[in-house]
């Protein structure tokens, strides 16, 4: 009772004091029993943390992350099976463990070493520049082309085949633009690579890869693979309007125009970005799963 | 009979069926045949009026009550006796609920049920194989295609079927089936209880096992007869056995002579003539199978001796050389082959071109099954890139 009473008469004179006084003259209450000098410890580190290569904005971390992950629009909803997904992605990962997939884009010159029974070797190497990569998983394909003695010669390549024995990137580039084909018809030089081109410096993951702005003037003649000046999305680092009349490209307008509401249907728009995060969880959770499954595997042949 | 016929053939007068005393116009000639006997040949009991109520209609007066005599190839479907629609097109909206939510718990219940029973019924006496004895195969979904690549370099594409809660709903002895066979119901996928018909519901009720979405028929010799309520996974076959499999196809609806036939039809100046069938023969008729418009699709399509490339225990997915008819997520009938060369004389063929005989029984129940299973010739995504080795001399 007697220190209850002193508290209350206490604490109201601490409240009554000015806040300059309170600092330089009130006494040092010892109220809560929990203040104390002590000062805990840091905290060790136990995991120990692997050389984390930053990626920059365009670029991913082909382990987490590729294109070729994301699975093909396909409607109805019971038209698609997440298992297959799955089991798919599993694969994916093991070739990526056991072999290094160099990044690469459309636009970019590449140089690939293949197993080929009829090859005197058995192997063959050919280099080109990528014109397109397509497809999902391990039927991701992706085309060479090369002009060698005047002739153009274009190869595909499956991404995750075992055939592939050796990779390299001689020259990274990104195109705006992910499908090539009109390079078909358009000034040789861009395809012609020659077979012995020594590999240029790789810039590091961290650092952004620039889009390839320039403009491939097509060919004048008429006899062109595809009519592209009546399609529409226009193709961005190709040049065909010059070749034409204002007539005809006012015609031509019409015709891409038809199509150009395209860019507001909302059923075509494939949203990416939730599927993104589950692929990216799905893939960290794959590496323990495939050491798990693979484990079994190794007893059996040994 | 003799006399109304005898009296039909003289009367030139009138010309009118004796039976009904009906009078028609036409040759007598016919009379005979077209009236010749009574006897209905569709006679339905009248169908209970309960739907009926439900329609609007207070009294049932079925089409097919009437007219005991009329020709029973058509009857317009909206005058048939109606079907059961939807299990819960009579109960009121408060059984309907409580019907549901059992639904929703039924299959995990049962199988809790099953693994918690204190006694375990015998199993059935397994046999040895013997030649020309068949065993039951395995009901699974189609997942999708992906390629394949074997040792040589060489490519395929393969199809991955996934064997999903597949058990033994029933089994027919050959005396209950045909006096030829043993036939052997196996399904696939759960499915609400009230799924199918009171026949079917009652066989998973005796075998102990949830009502199953797709249930095929196994025609089986004795010596292979498994349990009812015995499940099946992807251990059932074996890796480089040969397999059929039947599915059904996409289906397209009516289609005409192009899509169907693949004909050419006419060509792009045409004004009159478009995708027509063109001739229908010579001989002043139509020949037998000429190819016309109308269904395409939607049928069962067997495709017979795939090999089995891989099997994955953990999510009971076969891996299985080539493609089948049907869309992703159809169910598909998997058993051992029917083709002439692929079939086993002897025990060494059994072990290669069959599976286990008439089940997959593990030696140990505590082994653990490695969840990949490969083929010599394929391979593996995590060895190295292939070098294939050079003949030089």
């Amino acid at each position: 009772m007697m220190n209850k009473s002193w508290l209350f008469s206490l604490s109201r004179w601490t409240q009554s004091l000015s806040k300059e006084a309170k600092c330089a003259r009130a006494p040092i209450l010892h109220l809560s029993k929990r203040s104390s000098t002590f000062k805990a410890p840091t905290r060790p580190d136990l995991k120990t943390t692997e050389s984390e290569t930053t990626y920059a904005k365009g670029r991913e971390n082909p382990m987490l992350f590729c294109e070729e992950y994301i699975p093909p629009q396909v409607q109805p909803d019971w038209h698609r099976n997440k298992l297959k997904y799955r089991l798919e992605r599993m694969d994916c990962l093991r070739r990526r463990k056991a072999f290094n997939i160099p990044e690469f884009y459309p636009g970019s010159i590449v140089a690939v070493t293949v197993a080929d029974k009829h090859a005197p070797g058995k192997s063959i190497r050919f280099n080109g520049r990528v014109l397109y990569k397509d497809g999902f998983g391990l039927g991701c394909k992706f085309a060479l082309r090369n002009v060698i003695d005047g002739e153009g010669i274009e190869v595909v390549y499956h991404l995750y085949g075992p055939y592939i024995q050796k990779m390299e990137v001689l020259h990274l580039e990104k195109w705006v633009d992910t499908d090539l084909r009109y390079l078909r018809d358009a000034d040789p030089s861009y395809c012609t690579i020659d077979p012995d081109m020594q590999p240029k410096a790789l810039p590091p993951t961290s650092v952004e890869l620039e889009l390839f702005r320039e403009r491939v003037k097509l060919n004048k003649s008429p006899r062109w693979q595809f009519q592209y000046q009546k399609h529409w999305p226009p193709p961005y680092n190709a040049d065909f309007q010059s070749h034409f009349l204002e007539d005809e490209l006012i015609e031509s307008e019409r015709f891409s125009a038809m199509e150009s509401w395209r860019k507001y249907d909302i059923c075509r728009h494939y949203d990416v970005t939730e599927m993104k995060e589950e692929i990216v969880a799905e893939m960290k959770a794959n590496k323990s799963r495939i050491e798990k499954a693979d484990s079994t595997l190794k007893q059996e042949t040994s | 009979m003799l006399a109304s016929r005898q009296r039909l053939f003289t009367s030139t007068t009138k010309s009118s069926c004796c039976f009904c005393e009906r009078e028609f116009h036409g040759n007598k000639k016919y009379a005979a045949k077209r009236h010749r006997t009574p006897r209905p040949k569709n006679v339905f009991t009248p169908v209970e009026p309960v739907n009926a109520v439900k329609r609007g209609e207070r009294f049932a007066v079925r089409y097919t009550d009437k007219y005991g005599v009329r020709s029973d190839k058509f009857v317009p479907v909206h005058k048939l006796p109606a079907p059961r629609w939807s299990w819960d097109y009579d109960l009121t909206k408060d059984n309907v609920d409580f019907l549901s939510e059992i639904a929703r718990n039924y299959s995990e219940n049962l199988q809790t049920e099953a693994t918690n029973a204190p006694l375990n019924d015998e199993l059935w006496p397994v046999h040895d194989w013997q030649k020309d004895s068949k065993r039951c195969g395995a009901v699974g979904i189609k997942l999708g295609v992906h390629p394949i690549w074997f040792k040589d370099g060489s490519y395929c594409n393969s199809t991955l079927i996934q064997i999903l809660d597949c058990n033994v709903v029933k089994y027919f002895s050959k005396e209950e089936y045909n006096n030829k066979t043993a036939a052997l119901l196996v399904g696939a996928k759960n499915a609400s209880p009230f799924y199918r018909n009171e026949k079917y519901a009652q066989f998973c009720r005796d075998a102990g096992i949830p009502m199953k979405a797709k249930c095929f028929r196994f025609l089986v010799t004795e010596n292979a007869a498994l349990k009812p309520g015995t499940p099946i996974n992807a251990m059932h076959f074996r890796v480089g056995q040969y397999v059929d499999c039947l599915a059904k196809s996409i289906g397209y609806g009516f289609q005409g002579v192009m899509q169907r036939w693949k004909m050419a039809g006419g060509h792009p100046h045409a004004k009159l003539w478009h995708r027509r069938i063109g001739s229908l023969g010579a001989g002043g008729k139509v020949i037998k199978g000429k190819k016309m418009p109308g269904q395409l699709g939607g049928t069962y399509e067997n495709i017979r001796g795939l090999k089995v490339l891989r099997i994955n225990t953990k999510y009971n997915v076969i891996y299985v050389k080539g493609r089948f008819a049907g869309h992703i997520n159809q169910f598909v009938k998997i058993c051992d082959t029917s083709v002439g060369r692929l079939q086993p004389n002897t025990e060494e063929e059994a072990k290669r071109l069959i599976g286990p005989f008439p089940r997959y029984i593990p030696i140990d129940s505590n082994e653990e099954l490695p969840e990949e299973i490969y083929h010599d010739s394929v391979h593996r995504m995590n060895d190295p890139s292939i070098i294939l080795p050079s003949t030089e001399k």
